[in-house]
């Protein structure tokens, strides 16, 4: 396969960079990619294949990179990263923005799972996900190579340099994977009631999901499907919905919000935008 | 370490200069100072066709300022993205100038739902629900596919498209032709067909228009302001429909009019460090008139750099933080206070201070 490398030369410039232009990606923090991660590892790259899927259709890449550490989540000791592109005959395929893993090579990588496929992941953000370690030119000291420069951390007044430490780098992930996640008062999310569950005379605990990526904040980021719970109550010939909590990853958040909708029919199935207050 | 770093800032004065960045994400490709190019083959004679997807328009698209029904004006608003590019202008002097000469058109409706990388046919859709296909943060790409003429061999060459059980041969002329183009905008996001879109929503021909640039044979630009600068957000500041001038001269560059090698120039040199060719360095032109950021590159393994299409004028060429290699990690500046306004959403107004030498550290 073509070696496509990674976009470094254009990330590493974007500390100065305020959010621009007519895009592929959308800009994440170091703290909305923590969140959006189901898994945080700091592996190696031991192998790399190309394959064509079983339609003809789709060149994909894949990567298995053996677990060193884990940051978040529980992965396995090896793990698949699935990419678009890669050279199959005379046909080399690519999406711009997408990070070339090289092989032999240490990286954190910030990763969410591919449905159905076990052990399968692909990187949040696309390049964005892919911090490269190295060490540095005595040897010394390993470091690690954010994607997006200092922007990284999102404008936070805990700004990392462009190449950390990686002990560094691994504390500030700590840091904000410990962090409570805020959503901002206001925020509008939109939801479909996934189930009910019935507590009694005129009242149900609702489980919703949400149906878009939401980027609240700098810091937050809500990804498509975060489970959204609260407490209906049956007022007169309407349901009032007390939304109490979103689940990010595994990780709750406290909201506060009040949905109404007619009492008509199954809550199950209905669409609405939950407004934080 | 701390370490002297030489940076090329050379004053270029009224000479025909080009800056153009095609090649963002593909270091690894470069091999000489002129970036490998895959474009279009027999272009404008035979337009670049594209498709929209059936299925589309998606619940996640909002019409919003268009008269038309949704589908109509989704169809209205991707061709408007086209057409800024086969419209793009550069500034000659006082004077805007059509330097490209590249023809796009609508082919109908498709079927397909997301990518096929050798159907030969360029597909917009917006119900791809391929798992690995759009992870949290991205709001659309473009699938690109390239045939390269097979090593050892000289002149045209012939390539299979394959739709279901039918192949078809077409040729290739150039080294590097694209062969199929398809462009997925992520379900789970919104989008709509306003410029001005509500809060948590993209406009549509704001991306539509980037991902066009990449079906065209664009890559992603180091200039904040241009639509092809890869990153973005919700905000007004993001939703960008006009080319700047290193999106203009990237077109024209790729489907140059007959006018254009006469109308721009070339800025060309090497970024080295400590007597060595920095392979990786990102070297921006800018305007010493007006600070403004007008195109930018990527140095070869060897640390020449060559930015081509540049418009009359004067310029400083910029070396800016280094990208590691494979073997080492990059150069951070400490002192790099004389000019900060080139990833800008807009063009600068400060004109950069003349950055003869600074100081970094190269780990």
């Amino acid at each position: 396969m073509k070696l496509r490398t990674f976009i470094l030369a254009v990330a590493t410039a974007f500390w100065l960079a305020p959010p621009a232009g007519a895009t592929t990606l959308v800009r994440m923090s170091l703290s909305q990619l923590a969140q959006a991660s189901s898994t945080i590892v700091q592996g190696h790259v031991v192998a790399q294949a190309t394959r064509v899927n079983p339609a003809h259709t789709r060149i994909m890449t894949y990567t298995t990179v053996q677990l060193d550490k884990a940051l978040k989540g529980q992965p396995p000791a090896t793990l698949i990263i699935e990419q678009q592109g890669g050279t199959i005959g005379n046909f080399h395929v690519r999406v711009p923005g997408t990070a070339f893993l090289r092989p032999q090579t240490e990286y954190v990588l910030f990763l969410e799972p591919v449905t159905g496929k076990a052990q399968t992941y692909h990187m949040v953000g696309m390049m964005q996900g892919a911090f490269r370690v190295y060490r540095d030119r005595h040897g010394a000291q390993r470091r690690v190579v954010l994607p997006l420069g200092a922007l990284s951390t999102g404008g936070s007044s805990r700004m990392l340099s462009q190449s950390p430490a990686l002990g560094e780098f691994q504390m500030t992930v700590a840091g904000v994977l410990a962090a409570p996640i805020v959503i901002p008062p206001g925020t509008s999310i939109p939801v479909v009631i996934i189930s009910t569950q019935f507590q009694g005379a005129g009242q149900s605990v609702v489980v919703a999901r949400t149906t878009s990526d939401l980027f609240p904040s700098q810091a937050v980021v809500i990804p498509a499907g975060s489970q959204v719970v609260g407490a209906a109550q049956r007022q007169g010939t309407k349901w009032k919905i007390y939304w109490s909590s979103v689940s990010v990853r595994g990780r709750q958040a406290h909201i506060s919000a009040t949905s109404e909708t007619s009492a008509g029919k199954s809550l199950k199935g209905r669409a609405m935008v939950v407004q934080t207050r | 370490m701390a370490a002297g770093f030489a940076a090329l800032a050379i004053m270029f004065s009224a000479v025909l200069l080009f800056g153009y960045n095609p090649f963002m994400d593909n270091l690894g490709t470069v091999t000489a100072p002129n970036p490998v190019v895959a474009r279009w083959d027999n272009v404008p004679g035979t337009p670049v066709s594209w498709l929209l997807n059936a299925a589309t328009p998606s619940t996640n698209v909002s019409n919003s300022g268009c008269s038309n029904t949704l589908a109509n004006c989704i169809q209205q608003y991707l061709a408007a993205g086209f057409t800024t590019w086969t419209t793009a202008q550069v500034a000659i002097g006082s004077t805007q100038q059509t330097l490209t000469d590249v023809a796009v058109q609508y082919g109908g409706s498709s079927t397909l739902t997301s990518p096929n990388y050798q159907d030969c046919q360029n597909v917009i859709g917006f119900s791809d629900t391929s798992s690995s296909d759009f992870s949290t943060g991205t709001i659309a790409f473009t699938e690109v596919s390239t045939v390269t003429r097979p090593s050892g061999t000289t002149g045209s060459f012939q390539y299979n498209c394959k739709v279901g059980q039918v192949t078809s041969t077409k040729t290739c002329n150039l080294d590097d032709c694209l062969a199929d183009a398809d462009i997925e905008f992520n379900p789970n996001e919104n989008f709509s067909t306003s410029l001005t879109p509500p809060s948590g929503t993209f406009s549509l021909q704001s991306v539509a228009t980037h991902e066009e640039g990449h079906l065209l044979g664009l890559d992603h630009s180091g200039i904040g302001h241009a639509v092809m600068f890869p990153f973005g957000d919700t905000t007004s500041a993001g939703q960008q429909t006009a080319l700047a001038t290193d999106d203009a001269i990237g077109i024209s560059f790729l489907y140059p009019s007959a006018n254009f090698s006469t109308a721009t120039g070339v800025i060309s040199g090497t970024v080295s460090l400590s007597g060595s060719g920095i392979f990786g360095a990102h070297v921006i032109a800018v305007n010493a008139n007006t600070g403004d950021a007008v195109t930018d590159g990527i140095t070869a393994p060897d640390g020449s750099y060559q930015l081509n299409g540049v418009p009359p004028g004067s310029y400083f060429v910029l070396a800016l933080p280094m990208a590691p290699n494979a073997d080492s990690g990059i150069l951070i500046l400490d002192d790099f206070s004389g000019w900060k306004c080139g990833y800008a959403d807009s063009g600068c107004t400060t004109v950069p201070q003349n950055p003869t030498s600074y100081t970094g550290r190269y780990h």
